[in-house]
C-alpha cells in the first residue's frame, strides 16, 4: 500500500510539474497553454537524442535539454503569444491556437523522431531498494527529490529575489507593473522560458518509465489538465496537490480497482470537482497568485 | 522642468486630449483640475509612457518623452501614482515599497536605508510591513502606491487623484505628506477631486475641458473665483 502511494507521488509530481507551468502562464498572460504537455514531450525527445542517441553524459543532457526547451519557450512566446497578446487578439482565440501548437509539436516529434516508441537508459538504476518490507524504485525517490528541489527553487526565485516579485507583480497589477518599469513583455517571456523548462524537466524523467511517443503528450496532456483544474487553475499549490492527488488516486484505483478504467476514474474526479468545487482545491484568489 | 506643447492623445480614433499645453516648473507643486473626462488621467498617462502621445510633444529637462517606453521614463525620474492606487495586492507592503525599485540597482544598504526612510515618512506602513496590501485600507494603500513611488527618487512625482475614496482625516495626512515630499525636493503634478485641497497647496493651477486647458493661473488667484471654478468643475 506504501509502495503504491510512493509510486503515485513520482506520477503525481511529474504531472504537478506542467501544471505548475500552465498556473504560471495563466498567472501572468491570462493564457492557458494546452501545448504544455507536448512541450514536455519534445524534452523528453530531445533528452533522448542528447543522451541516447548522441551518449552525452546525463547530467550535462539534462541541463542541455531545460536549457534548450527553456530557449523554445521564450522563442514561443515572442513569435506565438506576444504578438498575440499585444495585437487584443480574443483570448479563446489565442487558447485554440495552443491547441493547433500542440498539434504542430507533436507532427513535428513524428517527423523528426518518427513514430517509433523510444526509450533511453534509466540512469536511476533498475534494481529496487529495499526499505523493510518496502521495495522502492531509486528513480521514484529520485524523482520526487528532484521536484522538491524544483520547487523549493522556484519559490526561493518567486518570493526572495527581485525578478520573482517582479513577475508576481506583473501577474497581479499589469499596468501598475509597467509604472515600476517593469517591462510586462519581457516577464511574461521569461515566464514562459520558465514553465517550458520545467517541463522538460518531467519530460526527461518520465522518459525512461514510460516510453517516449509523439502522443505522450496528449495522454499525459488530459491528466496534466485533470491536476490543473482539481488543484485550482492558477495556483502554485493546487497544481501540486492537484498533480499529486491524481497520480496517487489512480494508481490507488487501478491496483484495487480496475486499471482499465483507471483514466475513467481520473476524469470522473474532475467531473465531479467540476460540479461541486469548480474552482478547484485551492481557488486561486489574489494573494495566492503565484 | 516638464513641458507639455500641443498634445493630442486618443483611444481609437476618438481623441482625449485636444492639444493641451502645460508647464511643471522644477520644485514645485501643479495641480491639473476638471470635470471626469477632461483628459486629466490621460494627460498623466501619456506622460509616463502608458498611453502613446499622438501629436505634440513631452519634454522632460530638455529630453523629448513621447514614444518612449514607460521603463525609460521612470529610469529618467518621473514616478506614476495611478488612480485607484493599485498597489500589488498579493505582494506584503515591504515587497510592493521594494519592487518600486526595480529599476534602480541600489546595494542592499541603499536599499535599505531608502525603505527605512519611507517607512519614516509613513510610520503607519511601518507596522504593518509583512501584511498583505490587499488586505490594507484606502488610506493605507494610498501611501504605500505613494512610497512605492518615490523608491525610485524621482524628480517629478505624478499623482491622480491621491485623496479619491478616503476619509477626510486620511486626506489631510495624505495632503501633508505630499507637501512634505515637495519640500524634500520632488516636483509634484497632482490631480484632484477635491479642488480646494489642490489649490491650498499648489503653486500653479490648470483647469481642463473636454481636452484643452481652459484656464490655468496661480493657484492663489485660480482659488479666488469661486464661480468661474464653479462652472469648470461641475460645482
Amino acid at each position: 500500500m506504501l509502495q503504491l502511494v510512493l509510486n503515485g507521488l513520482a506520477n503525481g509530481v511529474l504531472y504537478a510539474l506542467p501544471a505548475l507551468g500552465i498556473s504560471l502562464i495563466w498567472n501572468a498572460s491570462g493564457q492557458f497553454n494546452f501545448a504544455q504537455s507536448d512541450l514536455l514531450t519534445l524534452g523528453g525527445y530531445i533528452m533522448f537524442t542528447l543522451f541516447g542517441t548522441l551518449k552525452i553524459p546525463y547530467v550535462p543532457a539534462f541541463l542541455l535539454t531545460v536549457a534548450v526547451m527553456g530557449g523554445v519557450g521564450y522563442f514561443l512566446s515572442w513569435v506565438y503569444f506576444y504578438p498575440m497578446l499585444e495585437a487584443r487578439v480574443n483570448p479563446q482565440i489565442i487558447m485554440i491556437g495552443t491547441v493547433a501548437l500542440s498539434v504542430f509539436i507533436r507532427n513535428f516529434i513524428l517527423v523528426v523522431w518518427s513514430s517509433t516508441p523510444q526509450r533511453y537508459r534509466n540512469v536511476f538504476g533498475s534494481r529496487a531498494l529495499q526499505f523493510g518490507e518496502l521495495f522502492v524504485m531509486p528513480h521514484v525517490l529520485w524523482i520526487i527529490g528532484i521536484v522538491a528541489a524544483l520547487l523549493i527553487l522556484l519559490q526561493y526565485f518567486l518570493r526572495g529575489t527581485m525578478m520573482g516579485t517582479a513577475m508576481r507583480s506583473v501577474a497581479q497589477r499589469p499596468a501598475a507593473a509597467w509604472l515600476m518599469g517593469i517591462r510586462n513583455n519581457r516577464m511574461i517571456s521569461i515566464t514562459f522560458m520558465m514553465s517550458t523548462a520545467i517541463a522538460a524537466v518531467a519530460g526527461i524523467l518520465i522518459a525512461p518509465i514510460n516510453t517516449l511517443s509523439p502522443s505522450m503528450g496528449s495522454t499525459m496532456g488530459a491528466k496534466v489538465m485533470a491536476a490543473v483544474l482539481i488543484g485550482g487553475l492558477g495556483s502554485f499549490s493546487g497544481a501540486l496537490v492537484g498533480g499529486i492527488l491524481v497520480g496517487v488516486s489512480e494508481i490507488l484505483f487501478s491496483a484495487f480497482i480496475s486499471s482499465a478504467y483507471r483514466d475513467v476514474f481520473v476524469f470522473g474526479l474532475l467531473v465531479l470537482f467540476l460540479i461541486f468545487r469548480p474552482g478547484g482545491i485551492f481557488k486561486a484568489d489574489i494573494s495566492e497568485k503565484i | 522642468m516638464l513641458k507639455i506643447s500641443d498634445l493630442y492623445v486618443g483611444y481609437t480614433s476618438v481623441p482625449v486630449l485636444n492639444g493641451i499645453s502645460l508647464e511643471v516648473p522644477e520644485g514645485k507643486i501643479v495641480t491639473m483640475l476638471g470635470a471626469n473626462g477632461a483628459g486629466k488621467s490621460t494627460t498623466l498617462k501619456a506622460i509616463s509612457g502608458l498611453m502613446p502621445a499622438g501629436f505634440g510633444s513631452i519634454r522632460f529637462g530638455g529630453a523629448e518623452l513621447a514614444g518612449r517606453r514607460p521603463d525609460e521614463i521612470v529610469r529618467m525620474g518621473i514616478a506614476h501614482v495611478p488612480e485607484g492606487r493599485l498597489v500589488f495586492p498579493g505582494l506584503t507592503v515591504s515587497e510592493n515599497i521594494r519592487i518600486g525599485s526595480y529599476l534602480c540597482k541600489y546595494s542592499k544598504a541603499e536599499l535599505k536605508r531608502n525603505m527605512e526612510h519611507q517607512f519614516a515618512l509613513f510610520p503607519r506602513l511601518a507596522e504593518r510591513r509583512g501584511q498583505l496590501a490587499g488586505t490594507m485600507s484606502g488610506g493605507e494603500q494610498q501611501m504605500l502606491s505613494i512610497a512605492r513611488a518615490l523608491m525610485s527618487k524621482p524628480k517629478l512625482l505624478m499623482l491622480d487623484e491621491p485623496s479619491l475614496g478616503l476619509a477626510p482625516v486620511i486626506i489631510d495626512q495624505i495632503i501633508d505628506k505630499i507637501t512634505e515630499i515637495n519640500r524634500e525636493g520632488t516636483t509634484v503634478l497632482l490631480i484632484e477631486q477635491n479642488a480646494e485641497l489642490a489649490l491650498a497647496i499648489s503653486d500653479w493651477a490648470y483647469i481642463l475641458s473636454v481636452g484643452s486647458v481652459a484656464l490655468s493661473g496661480p493657484s492663489s488667484e485660480i482659488g479666488r473665483d469661486r464661480s468661474i471654478l464653479d462652472a469648470y468643475l461641475g460645482g
